[in-house]
């Protein structure tokens, strides 16, 4: 696969729907003013160098930067600009250590923009990394974590300019992180993983600023269903599991809430149309956890599952999923971090509640 | 099958931009159609609209009933409306030009004064920052100083408490009297920008609309007497004068909703996928038991998503084999019309060249005829909370009930009122039990449909 070795403000339309893409549960929420901020942000300080773990000096400090908390509040209170520069300072602070390189938490939706925007701001490169390759909901369920690298000491600012600083272990800083939520708006940037690029070699989920952008690329030039479908089968693996009209979008009857997981289950059912008639019922909280076609598991998180607007030829989040609405429902491998017996028990089915085995998981 | 459309005498009227279509309609059948070019001054035209609906109304078996106007061609283009002034109640004030503006071009041409003072809740209503009301005042005595006759004021977290905006707009039309004002809160929808996107078209479009609309009314009294003049909206409900002046960005795409309705009233289909055929394009929607499927945010403008509820028309390709799968809706043949008269060539060179099955109508204008069988909507939505999901029944009974009188406030007849579509979506990433419910009502303005 090809990289990315810069991201230049021309890059921001690809960025955006690469990001949309890989943020597959929540993709919809109109984000034309990121797109904006990148653009102006890029235009202003230059291109950003996108560099991976490898070729960074080893002892390079590293620190992601990502946002905890729902889209939907950032839409209703957005962010004044300086955050990312704000809360990678306040991290410097903390750490009594200049960062060298900045890196995502998970190169999707604007966590896969405002790193860059750091990055840009600061004068640094961005690593050609990320923990996760998609969305999962708690900032601990990263490849990072897998590693065993800390999550704290981490700083994060909300929309008011709260400023705060956290030193715990990964499971007490994301409850810490949950508590602080809800009085900060709705969500937090956080500046977390400091670490140096020597860990990231292994740490980290390698080439993702470079997977945004060649499938924003995709995206951005689909003329139609069938060369998305294609261009996403070959950047990314993408399978097409079915597609049909969506004819049931509403809680889900057959489990109850983890409790350490915001939000509510969801299912959301798939009728294809035709002969075959298959059923694609997707069970979600938060993310598209598992897809079960005609009452076989066929695929399930950390895997990503996404659902393909046919109309409209973007990807629709399930925020924005309704009955009727006609939908292509499309499997990405996860990175082969997530289908190590580690990273299963972090972000497999069983880590959401889930009484199944991912089809990739060994049978004891 | 047990739709039954609107049983009295109806005009539907298109105003096309060089060209005025009026149809009589009752119980679901054409009964009468005439055409007008618009190529006179609005005075003119008045007094020859008037003689258009008197001569369909006297083919009407019985009087008519409403007189329904369709009016987004004559709205646009957007860039030619009344620039604004906007204040964002916040916080923090953005840093970032680009966060501090709109991302649309048009929507930055039309706001030609901006300002930012503290304030705002969260989704939930919780207070972030106290409001500014004196910076507000300052900002408004500023605007009105550099020239601009109305702001829209947009205040995070209105739609959960929209007291910060109350509060400025009291203070504000205290000390600037005459200024016109949109609040945020009150055009509804989740997200700042997309709320001051819709309030800044609003205040934009209330001098055009003003004008439009007492022409409409004028001519509907003079040449339908018995009737009321009503408006189509995009979402293909109707509204009345009144609330149009007041929300005129209500009607942007309505006659794509009201072509949606047309082209099922005259295929006898209240069930039925339709394709446009408008210009070089061809867009897909949908009618669900005689409504167009609408959305409550997905109209945009100049790629800025507006929280304006709208009918959901996707862009379609000229049909080719992997077509098929797309258009059939599973309740019989996709209807293809032409948007204008002029767009017929285009719908019956796509139904030809379909591979799914497809059904043309071409005898008509669907946008008059669908503006005769529109009725009144109302839509919320909201962010709520609810523990379990007794409580969220408990919630949503309660904005059903709101719904229903936002309904019966827009002309629904007392009785008809009926929720269409409610969904309740968890919010991910949010504390558990958070959800957006979405609402729409539909009624009638003439008795139980």
């Amino acid at each position: 696969m090809s990289r990315v070795t810069q991201l230049t403000a021309a890059d921001a339309d690809a960025m955006l729907l690469g990001a949309e893409f890989f943020g597959a549960s929540i993709a919809g929420h109109h984000l034309e003013h990121f797109r904006s901020w990148l653009r102006e942000v890029l235009l202003r300080r230059g291109p950003v160098p996108v560099v991976p773990p490898a070729e960074l000096p080893a002892e390079t400090q590293c620190a992601a930067i990502g946002v905890a908390g729902s889209m939907i509040a950032v839409v209703e209170l957005p962010p004044s600009g300086d955050e990312p520069q704000g809360v990678a300072a306040a991290l410097e602070n903390q750490l009594d250590r200049k960062l060298g390189a900045v890196m995502a938490m998970n190169a999707a939706t604007i966590n896969a923009l405002l790193p860059v925007i750091a990055a840009a701001e600061l004068d640094l490169p961005i690593v050609d990394c990320d923990g996760m390759g998609r969305i999962l909901p708690l900032i601990s369920q990263t490849s990072y974590t897998v590693a065993g690298l800390p999550l704290t000491p981490m700083t994060a600012t909300s929309a008011v300019r709260d400023q705060m600083s956290v030193v715990a272990e990964a499971q007490r800083a994301e409850l810490l992180v949950r508590a602080m939520l809800n009085t900060a708006g709705g969500w937090l940037l956080c500046g977390l993983y400091p670490t140096t690029a020597r860990q990231l070699v292994t740490g980290a989920i390698e080439g993702s600023i470079s997977r945004v952008v060649r499938v924003g690329r995709v995206l951005a030039a689909a003329r139609d269903r069938d060369h998305i479908l294609r261009g996403l089968g070959s950047e990314v693996g993408a399978t097409w599991l079915g597609g049909g009209q969506v004819v049931e979008v509403g809680p889900s009857g057959k489990r109850g809430a983890e409790p350490n997981q915001p939000a509510n289950p969801t299912t959301v059912v798939v009728r294809e149309r035709g002969s075959s008639g298959r059923v694609i019922r997707i069970e979600a909280q938060n993310e598209l956890l598992l897809a079960v076609v005609d009452g076989v598991l066929v695929t399930a998180v950390p895997d990503l599952i996404c659902l393909l607007d046919r109309n409209g030829l973007r990807i629709q989040g399930l925020e924005r999923t309704n009955v009727g609405d006609e939908v292509d429902v499309l499997m990405v491998p996860a990175a082969p971090v997530w289908h190590t017996p580690a990273g299963l028990a972090l972000a497999g089915p069983q880590a959401f509640g889930l009484p199944v085995r991912h089809p990739k998981e060994p049978v004891e | 099958m047990d739709h039954r459309w609107p049983a009295g005498s109806r005009i539907g009227v298109g105003m096309h931009r060089d060209s005025v279509t009026a149809a009589l309609v009752a119980e679901g059948s054409q009964l009468g159609r005439n055409d007008l070019p618009l190529d006179s001054t609005w005075q003119e035209l008045e007094g020859r609209l008037a003689i258009q609906l008197r001569q369909l109304g006297s083919r009407a078996r019985t009087p008519v009933e409403s007189v329904a106007w369709e009016l987004s061609d004559l709205l646009t283009p957007l860039a030619e409306a009344s620039p604004v002034a906007a204040l964002r109640m916040l916080p923090r004030a953005p840093v970032s030009d680009a966060l501090a503006g709109q991302p649309s071009p048009l929507l930055h041409t039309l706001v030609g004064h901006r300002a930012n003072v503290r304030g705002g809740h969260d989704l939930f209503g919780f207070e972030l920052a106290p409001p500014d009301v004196t910076g507000a005042v300052a900002v408004a005595r500023a605007a009105a100083e550099a020239g601009y006759p109305a702001l829209a004021i947009t205040a995070s977290g209105a739609m959960g408490c929209p007291e910060h905006e109350q509060l400025a707009a009291e203070a504000i039309l205290d000390a600037v009297p005459g200024l016109r004002l949109c609040l945020s809160h009150e055009v509804g929808g989740l997200g700042v920008l997309q709320r001051e996107a819709a309030a800044v078209l609003t205040l934009a479009l209330q001098p055009r609309i003003g004008e439009l609309i007492g022409a409409c009314e004028r001519a509907t009294a003079s040449g339908a007497p018995a009737a009321t003049a009503w408006f189509v909206a995009g979402d293909g409900g109707r509204l009345s004068a009144e609330r149009l002046r007041t929300f005129p960005a209500s009607a942007l795409g309505s006659g794509g909703a009201a072509a949606l309705l047309g082209a099922a009233v005259l295929a006898e289909q209240p069930d039925a996928s339709v394709v446009l055929a408008d210009g070089d394009s061809y867009g897909l929607g949908y009618v669900r038991s005689g409504l167009p499927y609408a959305s409550s945010d997905v109209m945009e403008v100049d790629r800025m998503r507006l929280a304006i509820p709208q009918a959901v028309i996707s862009p379609v390709a000229v049909p080719d084999v992997g077509q098929a799968g797309v258009l059939a809706d599973g309740t019989g043949p996709a209807l293809v019309v032409g948007l204008r008269s002029d767009d017929i060539a285009a719908a019956r060179s796509f139904s030809e060249r379909s591979t799914s099955e497809t059904r043309l109508v071409c005898d008509a204008d669907v946008v008059a005829v669908g503006s005769a069988v529109t009725e009144p909507s109302a839509w919320l939505d909201l962010v709520v909370t609810a523990d379990n999901p007794e409580e969220l029944e408990r919630v949503r009974g309660t904005l059903a009930d709101r719904a229903c009188t936002l309904l019966a406030s827009s002309g629904a007849r007392p009785g008809t009122e009926r929720i269409v579509s409610s969904t309740v979506s968890p919010l991910s990433f949010l504390r558990s039990g958070s959800y957006r419910v979405v609402l729409r009502a539909s009624g009638s303005i003439g008795g139980a449909p």
